[in-house]
């Protein structure tokens, strides 16, 4: 059961990594890429993808009733949540350390995924916060 | 006719061995929901516009949102009714392990199907994607002995029936829907 259910994690983290790859070069979200070349940033994204189900699956199918030691869907929905979202922060803190430019940040940033075409998460964070503070809701402003 | 198919279906098993071993995959319990669950993964990010990837956010929401209620819907007809899986009553060649829930309706199906069913709203070509998919995975679960065709439609029938049900609701619920998404906008993360 932990094997498989590290595993299981293993799969969705390296799955996910890879298949937010490919959206964002499709979706030219640029700053999100490990890689500048987007054709070199596609064939990362697909083989983080085919690596990440081929390593699961080496052993066999893995038919184990879970009766017996296998995920059943709860199981598999909150692992897919944790390990998807590990990706996506993977994904968010690593580019913005990869893609950081010296220099000022522009005062102007859109919001949401958006911004990410040219600016980094870390960059872009602060804006999205501040907004968020300045429209808080007049109970808050107590 | 529901055990005849099934009958036909598995006489193939053993025939062709890599077949055998390409279906042992895609029926698995893990293989086809994740790679449904990284289209909506793949589709939360993919939009080339700001419009076009909140309304592919939108449907992801709803395809999440259908798995779930699906889901409860299959307790709620499970607590009703129980139907044994073929290799029960037929000798079959298994390729999976023996299930010991109802084989009606199909779970697997009504995953698949909310989750096709949820990107379809959006995007027509990733919603027959994973329609395939879902047919593929639930021919697969026929194949290997586990489960009537009849279970597989009426799985995939409720998936259905359940993600045009949530985007009703959702629609009824506006602004929550759009608030949500705004919330992780600010996050950067939608």
């Amino acid at each position: 059961m932990e094997d498989l259910g590290r595993d299981y994690l293993i799969l969705v983290f390296l799955a996910s990594l890879g298949v937010i790859q490919v959206a964002v070069v499709h979706a030219g979200l640029t700053k999100l890429l490990f890689l500048k070349r987007t054709p070199l940033a596609y064939a990362l994204g697909l083989t983080l993808i085919v690596a990440g189900v081929t390593w699961f699956f080496w052993d066999g199918p893995r038919h184990i009733p879970d009766t017996a030691g296998g995920l059943d869907g709860n199981d598999q929905g909150w692992r897919f949540a944790v390990s998807s979202l590990a990706a996506v922060f993977f994904t968010v803190l690593t580019t913005s350390a990869l893609n950081h430019r010296d220099g000022n940040t522009p005062s102007t940033i859109p919001d949401g995924l958006e911004s990410l075409r040219d600016h980094t998460y870390i960059e872009s964070l602060p804006t999205g916060l501040r907004s968020l503070w300045e429209e808080r809701p007049p109970w808050m402003r107590r | 006719m529901d055990a005849a198919i099934v009958r036909w279906l598995n006489d193939g098993v053993g025939v062709i061995p890599w077949l055998d071993d390409a279906i042992n995959v895609v029926v698995s319990d893990y293989f086809t929901p994740v790679v449904l669950s990284l289209l909506l993964l793949g589709v939360w990010f993919g939009g080339k516009a700001a419009a076009s990837r909140e309304l592919h956010q939108r449907a992801a929401l709803i395809a999440m949102l259908g798995v779930a209620f699906g889901n409860l819907a299959v307790q709620i007809i499970g607590a009703f009714t129980f139907r044994d899986r073929p290799f029960i009553n037929e000798s079959l060649e298994l390729l999976f392990y023996q299930p010991t829930d109802s084989s009606f309706p199909a779970n697997p199906a009504v995953v698949g199907a909310a989750i096709a069913a949820g990107l379809w709203g959006a995007n027509r070509r990733l919603g027959a994607a994973a329609f395939m998919l879902t047919g593929l995975w639930g021919a697969s679960r026929v194949y290997a002995g586990v489960s009537y065709p009849t279970d597989i439609l009426a799985g995939a029938a409720i998936g259905v029936v359940v993600v045009m049900a949530v985007t009703l609701v959702v629609r009824r619920i506006e602004p929550l829907p759009t608030m949500v998404i705004q919330l992780a906008q600010r996050f950067y993360l939608a």
